[in-house]
């Protein structure tokens, strides 16, 4: 269910906040052993604010469409008195004394906190198979990695067992995970959304997105998360752009970007007929397509890479020193490689960053998104390393992030929404990203496509979800 | 080359480690050499990081 459909029944009293998080928490007591998507689950304390939020809106004191929605935070986000891993055995029995902004944000919009959910280890990787607290499980194939590092709260998602949830995306960790678990996700502009009390990972890069079954609902979200934080040094005072999306879509005159570049180069072929058809969905809307070149966007791709390396390094870097034999093997040999990133690299790195942000700039003086596959293929198998793709062998953690990282270097919002499925049935993620600060003319594309599409409204079978 | 460097700088990285990683840093030193190594003195350093690149023209 969206929050657009369980919102007003709510308001009406219709629906109890109360039912709705007991049915949740069911869910949750029926899947999570098979999923591994909560790390803790909050079951009295989320009871206890579904009652709460009863009380206030039999009262006349209605706070707005997320009150009474139950979801679930990444478990990088601070919650007092609810301990906060980051996914790490270092963090494993760590109990913030505050909440993140973005917590402190939902509470007073009246949304019920559910549980925490797992991610990769330090929200450094996008397989979600963790070394201290299990792999998560991809609901359409539990064979499968959810992707990540946010892929609790897309596997949570998916299998119904919350309506929303937030994650947070340094290098795709938004985009990454939605498109494998065929939700839809959100990384809004940098600074957009405060970061205060959520673990670091890239400081230049990090950003706070979140999930949900419809555009129209990540718009919704948006709308409580979003506003300037001094608590928050990236954070930005730009206001927000209407966020109220048409109920009847259409979009002509709206021009819409394909990259005759890198963005279709080295993909699996469903996901290219999929995402081709999704263009040709938005041409019939009335959308004018253009080809676009997307100048030196390999050498972004690099330094990204780089500026994560760097980041994440000198971050963790006293952890390694003293808890080596407590980090997972992929999160240490990242850290270590980036101990090796000079500081004159890392600086011109940064320069050239703003030649990026100039020449997306100058294309979307042109159009008003641009549109590529959010992944090049769909959800690997847990433990999978490697992946074949037009004849090479590509690391999985590299193609994964290979479509989506410039963007966290770019700053840009971009949206993964639901596209197709694969022979396989696993679904396949269409990206959408735009103009920085310009989250309208993203959710507008996203959310016309959904309405001339069903592929957000299609959920993993029970069965596989379950097993 | 790698392992001499994290000897001298002192980082305490098993040997292992540094066998698992070494492939890794050529690739990447070969890709940050052919992206960085241009005139880049025209480019303003970026203390900070803003998307829209506020104030510039």
């Amino acid at each position: 269910m969206t929050i657009a459909e369980l919102a007003p029944r709510i308001q009406a009293g219709k629906l109890s906040p109360v039912e709705l998080a007991a049915e949740t928490l069911s869910q949750i007591k029926r899947l999570n052993p098979a999923l591994n998507a909560y790390i803790t689950v909050l079951e009295e304390p989320a009871m206890e604010a579904a009652r709460r939020a009863e009380r206030e809106i039999r009262t006349g004191h209605y706070r707005g469409p997320l009150h009474g929605i139950p979801y679930a935070a990444k478990d990088l986000f601070y919650t007092r008195g609810v301990r906060t891993t980051a996914g790490s055995k270092i963090f494993r029995d760590f109990v913030p004394g505050h909440d993140a902004a973005a917590i402190e944000r939902l509470r007073e919009a009246g949304a019920v906190l559910l549980g925490k959910a797992g991610l990769h280890e330090l929200a450094y990787g996008i397989t979600n198979d963790n070394p201290h607290f299990g792999p998560v499980r991809n609901p359409w194939d539990t064979s499968r990695i959810p992707g990540g590092s946010s892929g609790g709260s897309t596997a949570a998602q998916a299998a119904g067992m919350c309506v929303f949830s937030l994650g947070s995306d340094t290098g795709g960790s938004v985009r990454i995970p939605a498109s494998y678990c065929g939700v839809v996700g959100l990384k809004p502009t940098f600074g957009r959304i405060s970061r205060y009390g959520v673990f670091p990972l890239g400081h230049t890069l990090d950003h706070v997105g979140h999930f949900g079954n419809s555009v129209a609902d990540v718009a919704t979200i948006l709308g409580a998360l979003a506003g300037p934080d001094p608590r928050d040094d990236s954070s930005a005072a730009e206001p927000l752009p209407p966020l109220e999306l048409p109920a009847a879509p259409k979009l002509k005159g709206f021009r819409i970007g394909v990259p005759r570049n890198f963005f279709f180069e080295g993909l699996q072929p469903e996901v290219e007929s999929a995402v081709r058809a999704a263009i040709k969905t938005l041409q019939g809307l009335g959308a004018e397509a253009e080809e676009i070149v997307i100048p030196d966007i390999e050498d972004f791709i690099v330094i990204s890479r780089l500026v994560l390396l760097a980041e994440a390094s000198a971050l963790h870097r006293h952890r390694l020193r003293t808890r080596r034999a407590d980090i997972g093997a992929d999160v240490a040999a990242l850290l270590d490689q980036g101990q090796f990133v000079l500081a004159t690299d890392y600086l011109n790195a940064q320069r050239r960053r703003r030649q990026f942000v100039a020449s997306l700039n100058r294309l979307f003086d042109k159009v008003q998104v641009i549109v590529a596959p959010t992944t090049p293929i769909t959800a690997p198998k847990i433990g999978q390393t490697t992946v074949e793709l037009a004849g090479r062998t590509e690391d999985t953690r590299l193609a994964s992030t290979r479509l989506v990282r410039a963007l966290n270097l770019a700053g840009v919002p971009a949206l993964s929404v639901p596209c197709g499925f694969d022979s396989q049935g696993l679904p396949i993620g269409l990206q959408i990203f735009g103009r920085a600060f310009d989250e309208r003319s993203v959710l507008v594309a996203g959310h016309a496509f959904e309405q001339a599409t069903e592929w957000h409204r299609r959920r993993p079978p029970p069965a596989a979800a379950a097993l | 080359m790698w392992k001499e460097i994290a000897q001298k700088l002192g980082m305490e990285i098993p040997e292992q480690q540094m066998e698992r990683i070494s492939p890794v840093l050529d690739r990447l030193w070969s890709d940050v050499r052919r992206v960085l190594d241009k005139d880049l003195s025209e480019l303003d350093p970026a203390v900070n990081f803003h998307p829209d690149l506020r104030g510039e023209p």
